[in-house]
């Protein structure tokens, strides 16, 4: 257990709703808008847990399970991922199974609670959800393994620590191919253009957006929370890629903060300057992820 | 010693007792209690050879004609057969409350005479130590298994996956046949030779003039057809969801496990190649990915359980396979996580698989209903169920913090330790298993979200789901009791990964050394689970104190406006899971078949989701050229008893003129 990453963790759990100020923001200045404020999502919490709730006659007591293992689950991911190279709270051999089967077990909760309202639209979300997620786990764990091989370690801290200049200089194609496709994974796990629209009104081409139509007040706040802190924790594995480790305690944590921002410029941007792809072309997209981290997978091999 | 004795001797006792009573209530009573108190029985010594190793044999003084009779128990034994006699013991309370309801419709002897002679052949076969009792427990394991599977025998249907199951055990058994009754066949293969002079085994084996290679050939087919590998499983869809649900559990949760085990036997003693290992791996993930792909086909829970048992055979078979390479290409690590997988893996999915049967039971029981498309909202009337059904669920897609998700952990984390060993070939069935192992986790996800979600969420599409009524208590007893151990199984995974790494440390010098941060690993991801637990409960308890005193209101569900909606409109399993079916249409065939809108004013449009085992029918279309081609042969059977002398005289003649030549 590193009691040291609880000021990281911190950081992540304060910071996280102001990346999608930060998205929202690009997204205005391409459209030529003013844009709403960058604390936005802070006072929609705010709001939500103001608020009482409606629940669906249909649903039961897994209904209002979905948001709290949702939230459970990406908090637990974000005391694993490290930032900057540095560890999480807890750092272990294999740790990349577990931070894939939390985001699982979050994503099995939130479908089985739209399922439960009987909805055929949350239906519709939650099928095309656990459709896209098969290639997605596979492009990530692939990535991570290609890491691992990359590193010579099995923990994600381990990998994210060593993976310092000389590494990119050494392989650094193969691991422009791992960064693009865990790039991808984020965009699909967090619901972003070209995968999913967070913005659309239309159910029928909605993913993520459609499966939590029937919550509300609280429990809404806990799911929009709990994409934050998703994104936050799959932002701090991209940029302890993408940024080589200096093995500097307060430094690299700081810079992959910073690198996490600019993962959320960089959403903006794509989400600026392209449509979302027709639902049947999405697999095809991270079935092409998958591609890309076998292939940087098998590069390495010896 | 005694002990496994007396828990045979149990078994035995109760099956020829359950025939005696007349009265329904007393032969049920006699039969599952025998069967509990033979599990007791036979837990002691099993409990005891998985804490410390135990090298107790009992001979039995039997004057046979090929063998002492020989029983043991030791680590490996120990580690399946506890396991296997919880599950069985499980079973029978949960039968005698099944079979409950047939009462004045049918006798109760026959069911509990063969389940108790299952009980003692599968115990049998766990501690079998000479060839011939091997085979004999496997054939008494077969034959009851089929009587218990045709229990509905007033169905077409059921006969019919019973004449499947009959067929393909014995094709099976054939190979088993040949490999105990070979020149100097031991069980376990070469046991009696000293085990560290393993290189030399496969002269040993040579001077029986039988090369290991064969006997591994022979103990994949005939031990892997148990264990349903493709393509030789091919029964398993067929008879699991044809039996009474308990019996169901029992040969998916223990009788698939014999296969493992009879695998795992000959890769510990004899000195394996890398093409065996090779085999298994491809074997192995083709049974994974096809059995996951196959459960997102199926309409009825039943069948859909049958097919995710062979995905998790593949994955049992494939972390066999890692560990046959480990050995054949002397990293010890990769050999000692391999075979650990497979074991964590065999205990786990015994426990998940066994309670998604006895749900599935309970569903069967209280709606009458096997399709899933049919059900809906039965989780408000049946709450025990689907809770249980959640927690099985979570357990079998390797989701923590239950169970599975610790066999999967080690399985990746062997898969990923052999692609970072610089040793060739072992690089590539290592990222195979790797792929396999998470592609079938997503798939399983999804197949059981679907599931889960059509059978107990949402409002109910059928009468019969609207009406449905949980089951009696000892229904629901062991299913509460299984669902409180799948998290306790995630939580003491390391336990379990030790137990089966000191069962391996005989055949593996070193095992529990090279698993020692595995284990601490688990011991982590114990401390996340407790960590997500913690953090769950405090959501709830931030959520009821938010909600205390606010407006909370009921409403319908959002349905975008339509006036009209009804619970037709939901989403089905076979609506939910074919968009993912239909991206492996090119492994599993037809997944369905569509009737289009058409026109301006389209009418009637349907989707109904039937996969045909395209496997099976390959099978069915063989058996069917080679019956055609032997019908030429029906010339010499002419009934005729004068025809069949001269036959037996020309024979002689021939034979005579041969050894006169």
């Amino acid at each position: 257990m590193h009691l040291d990453a609880l000021w990281r963790i911190l950081a992540g759990l304060v910071l996280c709703p102001l990346l999608f100020g930060v998205i929202n923001r690009v997204k205005a200045k391409f459209a030529g808008r003013q844009g709403q404020p960058l604390l936005q999502t802070y006072f929609d919490l705010a709001k939500l847990l103001r608020k009482g709730a409606v629940y669906s006659a249909t649903s039961s007591w897994v209904f209002p399970l979905g948001p709290m293992l949702g939230l459970a689950c990406a908090l637990a991911a974000l005391c694993l991922a490290p930032l900057g190279g540095q560890p999480g709270l807890f750092s272990f051999e294999g740790d990349l199974f577990l931070f894939a089967g939390l985001l699982s077990l979050g994503r099995f909760a939130t479908a089985a609670a739209a399922l439960d309202t009987g909805s055929s639209f949350e239906g519709m979300g939650a099928s095309r959800e656990m459709q896209f997620a098969v290639p997605a786990e596979l492009a990530q764990i692939l990535g991570l393994a290609a890491l691992a091989q990359a590193t010579g370690t099995y923990s994600l801290a381990g990998m994210l620590a060593l993976l310092d200049m000389a590494h990119w200089t050494a392989a650094g194609p193969v691991l422009a191919l791992t960064a693009t496709a865990l790039f991808l994974v984020l965009l699909a796990e967090t619901c972003r253009i070209p995968v999913d629209d967070p913005t659309t009104h239309l159910e029928l081409t909605m993913i993520h957006e459609v499966m939590v139509l029937d919550h509300s007040g609280p429990d809404f706040a806990f799911i929009l929370y709990g994409q934050g802190i998703k994104l936050w924790a799959l932002g701090a594995v991209l940029t302890g890629l993408v940024i080589p480790a200096r093995g500097d305690a307060l430094l690299d944590p700081a810079f992959g903060a910073l690198g996490i921002f600019g993962l959320a410029l960089a959403i903006g941007i794509a989400e600026s300057s392209m449509a979302r792809l027709r639902l049947l072309l999405v697999p095809r997209l991270l079935v092409g992820a998958t591609a890309l981290s076998g292939l940087a997978l098998i590069l390495l091999l010896r | 010693m005694i002990f496994l004795a007396a828990c045979l001797a149990a078994f035995l006792l109760g099956a020829v007792a359950s025939l005696l009573p007349r009265s329904f209530r007393a032969a049920s009573a006699i039969g599952s209690g025998m069967a509990v108190l033979g599990c007791l029985l036979g837990l002691v010594p099993a409990m005891q050879a998985l804490i410390a190793p135990q090298d107790w044999t009992l001979t039995l003084s039997w004057p046979p004609p090929w063998g002492l009779g020989r029983l043991a128990i030791d680590g490996i034994s120990g580690l399946f057969l506890t396991p296997a006699l919880v599950l069985i013991a499980l079973g029978a309370v949960y039968g005698r409350g099944y079979l409950a309801e047939s009462e004045g419709r049918k006798k109760a002897g026959p069911p509990w005479f063969f389940y108790n002679i299952l009980a003692a052949a599968i115990t049998g076969v766990f501690t079998a130590r000479d060839p011939f009792l091997l085979l004999f427990c496997w054939e008494a394991m077969a034959l009851s298994s089929y009587f218990l599977v045709c229990m509905e025998d007033g169905d077409g249907a059921v006969r019919r996956a019973g004449r499947i199951y009959l067929i393909a055990s014995h094709l099976g058994a054939a190979f088993l046949l040949v490999l105990c009754l070979l020149p100097g066949a031991s069980w376990p293969p070469g046991e009696g030779l000293p085990l560290g002079l393993s290189p030399d085994m496969a002269a040993n084996l040579a001077a029986g003039a039988v090369p290991a290679g064969a006997v591994f050939v022979l103990a994949l087919i005939g031990f892997g057809s148990k264990a349903g590998l493709a393509p030789f499983g091919v029964w398993l869809p067929e008879a699991h969801p044809a039996a009474p649900s308990h019996v169901s559990a029992v040969l998916s949760g223990v009788m698939i496990k014999t296969g493992v085990y009879g695998i795992l036997r000959v890769l510990l003693v004899l000195n394996p190649a890398p093409w065996w290992g090779w085999t298994l791996v491809a074997m192995g993930g083709a049974t994974a990915v096809l059995g996951v792909a196959g459960a997102l086909g199926q309409s009825e829970l039943k069948r859909l359980l049958a097919w995710s048992s062979m995905e998790n055979a593949g994955l049992m078979l494939m972390g066999l396979g890692l560990g046959a390479l480990g050995r054949a290409m002397n990293a010890p690590l990769v050999a000692a996580l391999g075979f650990g997988a497979a074991l964590v893996h065999m205990v786990n999915h015994g426990v998940f698989k066994s309670l998604l049967f006895f749900c599935a039971g309970s569903v069967l029981h209280g709606t009458g209903e096997r399709r899933m498309d049919q059900l809906g909202g039965v989780l408000g009337r049946m709450p025990v169920t689907g809770a249980t059904f959640l927690v099985a669920a979570l357990g079998i897609c390797g989701l923590p913090p239950m169970g599975g998700f610790a066999s999967e952990l080690v399985l990746g984390l062997c898969a990923i330790k052999g692609l970072l060993l610089p040793v060739s070939g072992l690089d590539i069935p290592s990222l195979g298993v790797l792929a396999a192992l998470v592609l079938c986790a997503g798939m399983a996800a999804a197949v059981f979200a679907g599931a889960f979600g059509t059978v107990f969420l949402g409002a109910a599409r059928s009468p019969a789901a609207a009406q449905a009524h949980e089951s009696p208590r000892a229904m629901r007893g062991p299913m509460i009791v299984l669902a409180v151990l799948a998290p306790l199984l995630g939580l003491g995974a390391p336990l379990v990964l030790e137990a089966a790494l000191r069962a391996l440390e005989p055949a593996l010098p070193g095992a529990v050394a090279l698993g020692a941060p595995t284990v601490e690993a688990l011991w982590t991801a114990a401390m996340v689970f407790g960590l997500l637990l913690a953090l769950f409960g405090g959501l709830y308890a931030l959520r009821r104190a938010l909600l205390r005193g606010r407006d909370v209101r009921t409403a319908p569900t959002w349905d975008c406006g339509y006036a009209a909606p009804t619970s037709r409109i939901q989403y089905t399993y076979s609506s939910f899971a074919q968009p993912l079916a239909d991206m492996f249409q090119a492994l599993t065939g037809r997944t369905g078949s569509t009737t289009r809108p058409w026109g301006l004013f389209p009418a009637r449009a349907g989707y109904a989701a039937e996969t045909e085992d395209r496997i099976l029918q390959g099978f069915l279309g063989l058996f069917g050229f080679i019956n055609a081609k032997l019908e030429a042969m029906h010339r010499l059977q002419q009934g005729q008893v004068h025809v069949y002398v001269l036959y037996i005289a020309a024979t002689l003649v021939a034979l005579l003129a041969w050894g006169l030549w």
